[in-house]
């Protein structure tokens, strides 16, 4: 569906994409990953053709990307960060004004219409101008104006910014029905968690590479901390720090809210050997959970940066 | 049917923007009254002498006398010049069996001018000789209307509401350019030709404002009860050639990379005003003075070349100017588009 190989584009001395590469499949979520300014919206850019680039090679649909490449075009939807529709339109009108872009035909572009309001759920709303809904609500009418002529490759920047907790809920469920129906998202974030519940893999980027790339799963073993245990014990001890240190596979021991996390390398019986270590310490414990490692964990240890959630 | 369907929605995006309306349909309007006001003090006005050199013992020095607004002088070529160049003289008459007029720049003095001598050359050739003219009679029939040099007020405004297709312009133009909007990322991702966009925009715009300037010109006509327009379909068609003009100056400005609409349509405010403003909008005497020291700046001065078109021809009666002020006109609106055609075609940017 679509290939990026090797694509280097720079702004003068900037090098917003450096040899960044990734592939993605038919029906499939992919989560582009990083920090502001990594080079997420570029890639999108150049993989609409809006963008020149200056090496590599990007092909969607099995076509080399083009800006007269009409074919293509009328295949990708596209949902911008920022809101992209027109004050003085109407609901119905700024999903018809972008549907008819694709869409020439009226009959069939008003049922893709109706179709998207019902999609968004914006139906009470068809009349009202954006400046008359709520945050959440404009939102639904950008994505809806993405979607309206049926994309079969829709590029998804950052769509729940600034949305309150029941849009986006409503957004992301929406976006795994476009995936049921075959569509293939290219989904930009910052929440971790959100990519983790919807993505079928991810793509991390940082200064325009792609540092890692596949599964949650899959990323997760790609990092030395695999698991971070927090235990609480009842009396504080100087020297426990140092005992859990002694653990065999222990990365580091760090403190949380008056508890001890220690960093698991990956290994399949560290619960275990934790509770034997302690029992035969004597060491009494009030509290003890295990937590595999989040994208967060992944992406500082691949980047040394923390990605703002 | 797809052009049709997107200049409906242009038209629309417009037609519910109060600002729109106010600018131009209100704030002419209002302009109207105040210059009604303030120009009903003046009372009805003729117009000011002009100083005219005449060659000694020339055989129209009679005719020319008798004409209350003329005041000669019999002097050397040479010295005319000079005072011609100082500003002091409007122009000669010299030539012995030909009539002739000698200038040294373009301006309403110089139009009335030309205009007397050509009746005068009218009479002549009916056969009656200088020397036989009587001098009771009424050989230059006045024009209809009273001279009143406040109108090139009147003229001023229509000629700025002629242009201000270009607001529209530079809205839209900034909606299909992805790197100076997010909806022309949008534009430029889909397969719609932003060529047919370019052609909506120009046909809503000039729609819309040729249906406004047409309310304008009705209300300035009804309730301001003012006849400005003796030579309709001609300054009409002026003023349809303008709105032109006035689109292809907002597509070019909507082009300037790097700042929003906004700042675009102050920039664009700004430069109306200014040149609305050395038409004459805030008096004639402005255009005097310009053209005394900068006649260049009204030649190319599209909305002085109005001004002084529509009042040439709706007040004198003179079409010498009209055809130039259409070339013009139509020639800065080509230039305009052609520049804009041709930004356009890019298709990919460096960066967005």
């Amino acid at each position: 569906m679509i290939r990026m190989e090797n694509v280097v584009k720079r702004y003068n001395e900037l090098i917003a994409l450096d040899h960044f590469s990734f592939a993605a499949k038919e029906g499939e979520i992919i989560g582009l990953l990083g920090p502001n300014g990594c080079g997420k919206t570029t890639a999108i850019n150049c993989m609409l053709s809006l963008l020149t680039f200056d090496k590599g090679e990007i092909e969607i649909f099995g076509q080399q990307v083009h800006p007269n490449n009409n074919a293509v075009k009328s295949r990708i939807g596209i949902v911008p960060q920022e809101l992209a529709i027109f004050d003085k339109l109407n609901v119905y009108e700024n999903i018809d004004f972008y549907c008819g872009l694709y869409v020439t035909d009226r009959k069939k572009r008003k049922a893709l219409v109706e179709e998207a309001i019902e999609f968004v759920d914006l139906g009470k709303y068809r009349k009202f101008v954006p400046k008359k809904l709520s945050g959440g609500l404009k939102r639904r009418l950008n994505i809806a104006c993405g979607i309206a002529h049926k994309p079969a490759l829709l590029f998804m920047d950052e769509p729940t910014v600034a949305v309150d907790a029941q849009s986006r809920n409503f957004i992301l469920e929406g976006i795994r029905k476009m995936k049921a129906q075959g569509t293939t998202i290219i989904y930009t974030t910052h929440y971790l968690e959100e990519a983790e519940q919807l993505c079928d893999r991810m793509v991390i980027m940082d200064s325009g590479r792609n540092i890692a790339s596949g599964t949650v799963h899959e990323l997760q073993n790609t990092i030395s901390t695999q698991e971070r245990i927090e235990v609480g014990f009842i009396t504080e001890d100087q020297t426990i720090e140092a005992q859990l240190e002694e653990l065999p596979h222990v990365v580091k021991v760090t403190k949380r809210n008056g508890n001890y996390l220690i960093h698991f390398e990956k290994q399949e019986n560290n619960l275990p050997d934790l509770i034997k270590f302690m029992e035969s310490r004597g060491m009494s414990y009030t509290e003890l959970s295990s937590e595999r490692s989040t994208l967060s964990d992944i992406f500082l240890e691949l980047t040394g940066k923390e990605l703002r959630d | 049917m797809v052009i049709l369907r997107m200049i409906r929605y242009l038209i629309s995006i417009n037609f519910k923007d109060f600002g729109y309306w106010f600018w131009t349909l209100c704030y002419p309007l209002l302009m109207c009254g105040l210059f009604t006001m303030t120009t009903s003090s003046m009372g009805g006005t003729e117009i000011e002498d002009i100083e005219v050199g005449i060659e000694p013992g020339h055989p129209v020095t009679e005719v020319l006398g008798t004409i209350d607004f003329i005041v000669l002088t019999e002097l050397g070529e040479s010295e005319a010049v000079d005072r011609m160049k100082a500003g002091e003289m409007a122009g000669y008459v010299h030539g012995s069996t030909e009539l002739e007029l000698l200038v040294t720049e373009t301006g309403i003095n110089q139009t009335i001018l030309q205009s007397v001598l050509d009746q005068i050359r009218n009479v002549s050739a009916s056969g009656i000789p200088f020397q036989n003219f009587d001098y009771d009679q009424e050989y230059i029939i006045p024009n209809s209307q009273n001279a009143e040099p406040e109108t090139v007020l009147f003229y001023a405004l229509i000629s700025m509401i002629s242009i201000y297709g270009m607001f529209s312009a530079i809205e839209f133009v900034s909606t299909v350019q992805p790197n100076l909007s997010l909806m022309g990322a949008r534009f430029s991702a889909s397969p719609y030709s932003k060529y047919k966009f370019l052609f909506s925009s120009v046909a809503s715009s000039l729609l819309l404002n040729v249906l406004s300037n047409t309310v304008v010109l009705s209300a300035i006509a009804i309730f301001y009860q003012m006849s400005l327009f003796t030579e309709l379909w001609s300054t009409l068609l002026l003023i349809f050639i303008a709105n032109m003009t006035g689109i292809g100056l907002g597509l070019f400005i909507g082009l300037i990379p790097g700042i929003n609409a906004n700042i675009k349509t102050t920039f664009a405010v700004i430069f109306m005003i200014t040149l609305s403003f050395l038409a004459g909008l805030m008096g004639p005497e402005i255009r005097t003075i310009i053209g005394e020291n900068m006649p260049w700046l009204n030649t190319l001065n599209p909305l002085a070349r109005m001004t002084d078109t529509m009042y040439r021809i709706n007040f004198l009666g003179n079409y010498s100017d009209y055809l130039p002020t259409i070339g013009l006109l139509l020639a800065y609106a080509l230039l305009l588009f052609g520049v804009t055609l041709l930004v356009l075609r890019r298709k990919q940017y460096d960066s967005i």
